[in-house]
């Protein structure tokens, strides 16, 4: 079996060289690299942000900057991480895998994708150039709640450009979705159906699915808030502050899955590879992320429980029932490395670090779905410890072994174990140190977005706990630099396939050809077209 | 709830960490050298989501019981407060101790006056943005929402130094957003409504 390759055709017009051919690359691996930079650009700002905050917060009184600077700060900082760092990497996975997974030869839309970029570059930058004005950046945090949010509240162009920004990167981030969405539907090798698709493509359709539904009602809501600001009525009286907010988490809560299930599926096809064993529970995987995703778009209601404007109990029932998909993820990956023979390199530490850790963040997760237990524990740093489990113990550490995964397949060159696994352990101790006190103070009464609290409270020794825990963190990020740097000076050579990989992506060279594949590709028999390859026998199914 | 929520959410930790760890010591490679292939067993998929879909509808249960104590509570109401929020600070009035107003001052948080162990109702509102009316020892809180009055009842236990707190960020001085409960017995309080409204004793 053989792919046609396409003839060779010259372009119309000289390619363009040198930076201007690096930035303006239509190929979905430049793309994505690029993204993926930018992103980590953000991820720094956003993570200094995070430390003088905590550093703020390590002790009573005002010791780092003023209050309003500590709102600029967690505005910056949620505003930051959600629309510029953890939406965008995740979405840049499956820009620069799922057309390598499927077996094309280039994304579909290969402009629309770049636009996506350009889009959410000029978006993010627009959104930090609003420290500049006069008013400073956007202090109406990352949601940007109505009437807090308008031009009485928060005056200035710093909040109107913030919003502008925003509107920006969401519009590049559906553009990156529908061409992955396009390249799932129309670009799949002969022989690859649906079924046979790995698990991390799977991940990315439901993701992209909801990104397509959701993201634009963020854009109602910003677009509405912009008119607001500048003088026509959009959201008048109690209907309108509950409708701003009915737009935003409708787009809101879904997002967090956008942040989360590409994860979900690079963890389970780490757990696989390194277990030396095809992926347990496939067509679970497949229906459950599909069950999530469909359900994740009728639960937006359970951030707004104490508002008195929602149907508790409805948004109460269908958020309780996204246990059982997220339940069904854990099956298959302990179904998965129960068998195995598990290699425990980087890539695998984190990604069992991911399932381990992210437990907490979705179990309390069905705690905030109860609206008797939300009562009490809403707006307080309990929930800022429950999405960072998700959010950071979770995604971030799905991140990171994604990325050390994959880093060989995209550089060509391996990055350092032992540095790796410095890195995982130091991030552990880091992250557990920093959010699990804020599970106690909040449930102690500790409000969110306080640039302060008294001594009287006695909230001053978890709060050091959880300032030098974020330095630990701090540390690990340090040792991820190193590695790459290391890594980068020792190059040590990865080749086609360092892991023993299951998916097309190891079926060509590292990096990958322009168009990513210059042999044929091997026969798609199942949904591990190289456990095939190697007479691995096929999965019961 | 917490008696409910925190055994089963601690339960499905150790069975999660237990088995990550058991697979990790036991099919690690050097002892678990030969992977099994892999064999999808759906029959058990199925019990288990069962199961999952059981105790969540166990915790569903137990929620909307719950919430219908919380939020329909019928015991007649014994005190009534008016509680109004604005940027930044709170005033607390009483209909049946008319002329009497607890409000944030440049120098103090104000503090609320209840009676304790009785059913007391909170009419909220906000006079400019959303905020949110938090009391931590009450482990209750409702927004004050732009335009609306929210009403709810709660039972304040005895306590001279309560704290709370608005909970909805609100801007410059949310940080500062702080009151006081006093929630007292029945001759305490009366002792107090009649000091507070001037009427001899």
């Amino acid at each position: 079996m053989s792919v046609v390759a396409p003839a060779p055709t010259r372009p119309p017009y000289a390619p363009l060289r040198g930076v201007a051919g690096t930035l303006f690359a239509t190929d979905h691996k430049a793309v994505a690299g690029r993204t993926f930079v930018l992103a980590f650009v953000f991820f720094l700002g956003g993570g200094v942000l995070a430390l003088l905050m905590r550093t703020e917060l390590m002790a009573p009184g005002m010791q780092v900057t003023s209050r309003t600077g500590y709102d600029e700060m967690f505005s910056m900082h949620g505003a930051t991480m959600i629309y510029l760092f953890v939406t965008p990497v995740a979405l840049a996975l499956g820009t620069y895998f799922v057309p390598l997974q499927v077996g094309a030869a280039e994304i579909a839309g290969p402009r629309v994708n770049l636009l996506g970029f350009w889009l959410y570059a000029l978006g993010g930058l627009i959104v930090w150039l609003s420290w500049f004005p006069r008013n400073g950046a956007g202090q109406a945090a990352w949601t940007a709640e109505y009437p807090f949010s308008d031009s009485t509240s928060l005056p200035g162009t710093g909040m109107d450009i913030w919003i502008v920004g925003v509107s920006l990167a969401t519009v590049g981030a559906i553009l990156w979705a529908g061409c992955q969405l396009a390249t799932i539907v129309a670009r799949r090798a002969p022989g690859m159906t649906l079924l046979r698709m790995p698990v991390f493509t799977w991940a990315m359709l439901a993701t992209c699915l909801m990104t397509v539904a959701s993201f634009p009602s963020l854009l109602g809501a910003m677009g509405g808030l912009l008119l607001d600001r500048h003088g026509v009525e959009v959201f008048p009286g109690a209907g309108g502050a509950a409708a701003y907010q009915h737009l935003f988490w409708f787009y809101g809560h879904p997002v967090v899955y956008t942040m989360f299930f590409p994860f979900v599926g690079v963890a389970l096809e780490i757990l696989a590879t390194f277990s030396r064993r095809r992926v347990f529970g496939y067509k679970g995987v497949a229906l459950s992320l599909l069950a999530f995703a469909a359900l994740s778009s009728a639960v937006w209601g359970h951030h707004m429980f104490t508002t008195g404007q929602v149907s508790n109990l409805y948004f109460s029932l269908t958020s309780h029932m996204l246990a059982v998909p997220a339940g069904m993820e854990y099956v298959a990956a302990i179904g998965t490395l129960i068998g195995g023979a598990l290699l425990l390199r980087t890539p695998m530490l984190f990604a069992l670090g991911f399932f381990a850790q992210f437990l907490i963040g979705g179990l309390t997760g069905i705690y905030v779905a109860s609206p008797p237990l939300d009562y009490h524990v809403h707006d307080s740093y309990f929930v800022v410890a429950h999405f960072h489990y998700t959010l950071f113990a979770g995604s971030v550490f799905g991140l990171f072994a994604a990325i050390y995964h994959w880093w060989p397949k995209v550089t060509g060159i391996m990055l350092g174990e032992r540095l790796g696994k410095l890195q995982f352990w130091l991030l552990v101790l880091g992250t557990n140190l920093t959010f699990f006190p804020m599970f106690l103070v909040g449930y102690d009464g500790m409000p969110r977005r306080v640039a302060d609290y008294r001594a009287s409270d006695g909230w001053t020794g978890l709060n050091l706990l959880e300032t030098l825990g974020s330095y630990v963190v701090a540390l690990g990020m340090l040792a991820f630099a190193a590695n790459v740097v290391a890594s980068w000076l020792a190059a040590r050579p990865a080749g086609p396939d360092p892991w023993g990989g299951q998916t097309l992506e190891w079926a060509t060279s590292s990096p990958p050809p322009r168009h990513n594949f210059d042999g044929p590709l091997p026969p798609i028999r199942s949904a591990e077209p190289l456990m095939d390859l190697r007479g691995v026998p096929e999965a019961s199914r | 709830m917490q008696a409910v929520y925190l055994p089963v959410a601690l339960a499905v930790v150790v069975v999660v960490w237990v088995l990550i760890g058991f697979a990790v010591v036991r099919y690690r490679a050097g002892r678990h050298d030969t992977p099994r292939p892999t064999r999808d067993r759906n029959a058990l998929e199925i019990a288990i989501a069962t199961l999952l879909a059981a105790i969540v509808a166990g915790l569903v249960a137990v929620t909307f019981s719950a919430n219908a104590r919380e939020t329909e509570n019928d015991d007649p109401v014994r005190f009534r407060v008016e509680a109004l929020a604005y940027k930044w600070g709170w005033q607390f009035t009483y209909p049946s101790l008319p002329g009497v107003v607890d409000r944030t001052t440049e120098s103090r948080p104000p503090i609320l006056h209840v009676p304790a162990g009785t059913t007391v109702e909170v009419v909220l509102r906000t006079q400019d943005v959303t905020h949110a009316f938090w009391v931590p020892a009450v482990r209750f809180k409702s927004d004050a929402w732009t335009g609306a009055v929210n009403r709810f009842r709660v039972v304040f236990p005895p306590g001279d130094h309560l704290s709370g707190h608005c909970a909805q960020y609100c801007g410059l001085r949310h940080s500062d957003m702080t009151f006081t409960v006093h929630a007292m017995g029945a001759a305490e309080f009366r002792a107090w409504a009649r000091r507070a409204t001037g009427r001899p004793a």
